[in-house]
């Protein structure tokens, strides 16, 4: 029965409304928590997303082209001819279905991902918890100690199987609209990034 | 807001760009980028909102569940068992919370956005845009069949969850059993294995919803191929111009955009349905037992009775734990209580202060059936102290205000000299305000007793129930103890349960119970000659020498 006895809430850092102190630290970690585990599936979410970002821009490059070459001469001509328009379509059907493909794909992937990090952290948490000294259970409130395991790893869950995905996917999708907007229009592009 | 940009870059496409007219784009140009900025107004402030609804709707969700469960009988809580109602009050609401924050964002935007695009859309070309109706019903029909077939596989998923908790709790709340016997590598993979159901489920249900992503996209792409290939057609027949064509890709656009969104809430709503379910049980739930609507608020005075009382824990479930109770006690009357173990005695004063109803007969306090009784009022004349002690965290005094909340720290400390428990208090450095941990883990069992000892005697109630609670306590202490209820509490109706003899044998009378039967009711000289069970209990005790402190057969 030691003098220096805390209660629960103050032994825990970062409580009061400050965030933890190693922000980028402990996502460094959490990554490679991730990573350590799933990295083959984080690599083929990683194509799929380019894949399904690539095949998006595609698809928008073709609006471009559709109004300036295939519908613009056709305009007045009595007989049009939709040959060309119909295997240009052709050909992006093929590129939307790749797109689709790869989302689908990375979608299901990242569901294992997550969950599964998830499962692993939590099992690793519980068999720490197992090895550590009766004064931890005797300091810290039992709620906050079993909260950890279902607030806190719920939290990540939207964290590893929406937000990572989706900063990727739109960083590429940035990525790619830039390079067609070079493509299309030097001067405009320097005009939208100023 | 968002709706007027489409509008605004068609006229700049055919006013400004086809005509060759310059002030017509800067023009159009700069309404854009003001509708752009509102735009981004409105929608900053509508998040802050949700996220202040969203919260505040889960924090009354909460107190709402947890005042509520205040309200449960012992029964109601088995039914939901501790784990399921933790998980419930965290991980549920938690679900809850999210998808209405979402709903509120997105619900109001997405079918606005989408009617007036679609309307727009109409008003440019009506045959062309019968192509996003078919696109429409395709996906509702598409997430019809997923919600449909998830929102069962998260029922399950939520129930794992439940036990996952159960383990953990039980591993916090007891982990000096668990070290003591060694038992962690076991205990880990107990949960182990639950964890990885818990992942089995979660990945098939989440696998359903990522169904939801293609079919969107799906819809998307048909819509962006028929446009252009119809598009094409009608343009070239005269009936579209480039400019409105430019201006219903855009609209594509914003359905979809609206659908992808309305989708992502879909998605958030079959989560939490389950867990809706599972919070509304909660709140929905009525106790088994409450005050009937005319209760009697005053106990006339401190007698028992027992008119032929059977009890089971279960209703209608095979052998009844107490059977053909028939029992009288005067006000002020100390009854002790015997028997082996399992012989019901608990049960038997539970039923006294109504944490339990009986199966038959009736049990009478003061003359009147408890359940006449509001049970504030019962509770309050009885005092239990049952036989696992719990003290909450907070100062000594804090606890012992547990029996009365206005009580002076002179009463509590007389209180607690009754109890015994002065002594090791004062020898504490800081006294009546030394703070005890979570589950009292820095006081000795028999500490423990003490106080809760002392917060019984604080309350001043009629019936005082002793169940077990000198256990932990030397016997020297014990009879000290008693002693001093003799004295200074005469009028309160005492009943003790205990193992020891010597615990009972100088009450009015003595209750020896035998597998929920009374098997004698007397007092101890008279039980000593003819009951057998009394005998044999008494001649084991007391061959056996008795307490250390205590010379073998004398009475202290």
């Amino acid at each position: 029965m030691s003098e220096t006895r805390q209660v629960g809430r103050r032994n825990v850092p970062g409580v009061k409304g400050k965030g933890p102190k190693n922000a980028k630290g402990v996502l460094k970690r959490l990554l490679a928590f991730i990573f350590k585990n799933y990295l083959p599936h984080c690599i083929l979410v990683l194509v799929c997303i380019i894949g399904a970002a690539l095949a998006q821009v595609r698809g928008t490059l073709f609006l471009q082209t559709l109004i300036d070459d295939y519908i613009t001469p056709m305009i007045g001509s009595p007989d049009p001819d939709f040959g060309p328009l119909a295997a240009a379509l052709l050909q992006i059907v093929g590129v939307y279905a790749f797109g689709i493909l790869c989302s689908f794909l990375f979608t299901r992937v990242m569901v294992n991902v997550s969950q599964g990090t998830l499962r692993n952290l939590r099992v690793e948490l519980f068999s720490r918890m197992e090895r550590l000294p009766i004064r931890y259970f005797d300091t810290h409130a039992h709620g906050d100690i079993m909260s950890i395991y279902t607030n806190d790893t719920d939290t990540l869950r939207q964290f590893i199987s929406q937000s990572l995905p989706q900063i990727c996917s739109c960083g590429v999708t940035v990525l790619s609209i830039f390079c067609s907007m070079v493509i299309l229009d030097i001067p405009l592009t320097l005009l939208t990034w100023r | 807001m968002e709706l007027t940009i489409p509008l605004m870059m068609a006229s700049i496409i055919d006013d400004g760009i086809n005509t060759g007219e310059m002030s017509t784009v800067y023009r159009v140009g700069a309404m854009m980028l003001v509708a752009a900025a509102l735009c981004l107004l409105f929608g900053i402030l509508a998040g802050k909102f949700a996220a202040n609804a969203a919260t505040g709707f889960s924090c009354n969700l909460r107190d709402a569940m947890f005042a509520n469960i205040q309200r449960f009988s012992f029964s109601n809580i088995d039914k939901y068992s501790t784990a399921g109602l933790v998980t419930r009050l965290t991980t549920d609401v938690t679900n809850v919370q999210n998808a209405y924050q979402m709903v509120l964002r997105m619900c109001v935007r997405a079918p606005v956005m989408m009617i007036c695009a679609l309307f727009m859309a109409f008003s440019i070309n009506n045959r062309i845009s019968m192509v996003f109706v078919v696109a429409i019903i395709f996906l509702a029909i598409c997430l019809g069949l997923i919600m449909w077939r998830t929102m069962s596989l998260f029922d399950q998923v939520f129930r794992k969850y439940d036990d996952l908790n159960a383990s953990v709790q039980e591993n916090v709340s007891a982990i000096r059993v668990v070290k003591s016997f060694v038992r962690e590598k076991f205990e880990t993979e107990k949960f182990q294995k639950a964890a990885q159901n818990l992942y089995r489920l979660f990945v098939k249900a989440e696998g359903m919803l990522a169904f939801n992503n293609p079919a969107m996209m799906l819809a998307m792409y048909g819509c962006i191929l028929s446009l252009s290939w119809f598009g094409a057609q009608m343009i070239t027949v005269g009936s579209l111009t480039t400019g409105e064509l430019t201006s219903l890709f855009s609209y594509v656009m914003n359905i979809l955009m609206s659908l992808m969104m309305l989708s992502m809430v879909f998605v958030m709503i079959t989560m939490s349905v389950a867990s809706m379910h599972r919070i509304a049980e909660v709140i929905n739930e009525n106790p088994d037992i409450q005050s009937p609507t005319e209760a009697c608020t005053e106990i006339a005075d401190g007698s028992v009775d027992f008119d032929h009382v059977s009890f089971s824990y279960r209703h209608g479930s095979g052998k009844p734990v107490l059977q053909d109770i028939d029992l009288h006690v005067r006000p002020g009357e100390t009854i002790g209580v015997i028997g082996g173990t399992g012989s019901a005695k608990s049960s038997l004063v539970n039923l006294i202060s109504r944490l339990y109803d009986v199966s038959e007969g009736t049990v009478r306090v003061g003359g009147r059936d408890v359940r006449d009784y509001d049970l504030e009022t019962l509770r309050n004349e009885v005092a239990v102290v049952l036989q696992k002690n719990v003290l909450f965290s907070g100062t000594i005094l804090e606890n012992l205000r547990w029996g009365d909340k206005n009580a002076t720290e002179e009463a509590c400390k007389r209180a607690c000299q009754l109890a015994c428990a002065d002594e090791f208090i004062q020898q504490m450095p800081k006294g009546y305000h030394t703070y005890i941990e979570q589950g009292g883990t820095n006081v000795s069992g028999g500490q423990k007793q003490r106080l809760c000892i002392a917060r019984a005697l604080l309350k001043k109630p009629k019936i005082l129930i002793l169940d077990d609670s000198t256990s932990a306590v030397d016997t020297a202490t014990d009879a000290k103890i008693r002693r001093a209820f003799r004295e200074e509490i005469p009028n309160t109706t005492k009943f003790i349960i205990a193992q020891r003899i010597s615990s009972v044998q100088d009450a009015d009378r003595i209750l020896v119970l035998d597998d929920g039967r009374i098997d004698g009711l007397d007092t101890h000289e008279n039980l000593l000659k003819t009951n057998k069970i009394y005998q044999e209990v008494y001649e084991n005790q007391t061959k056996g020498g008795g307490d250390f402190d205590q010379k073998g057969g004398e009475l202290a």
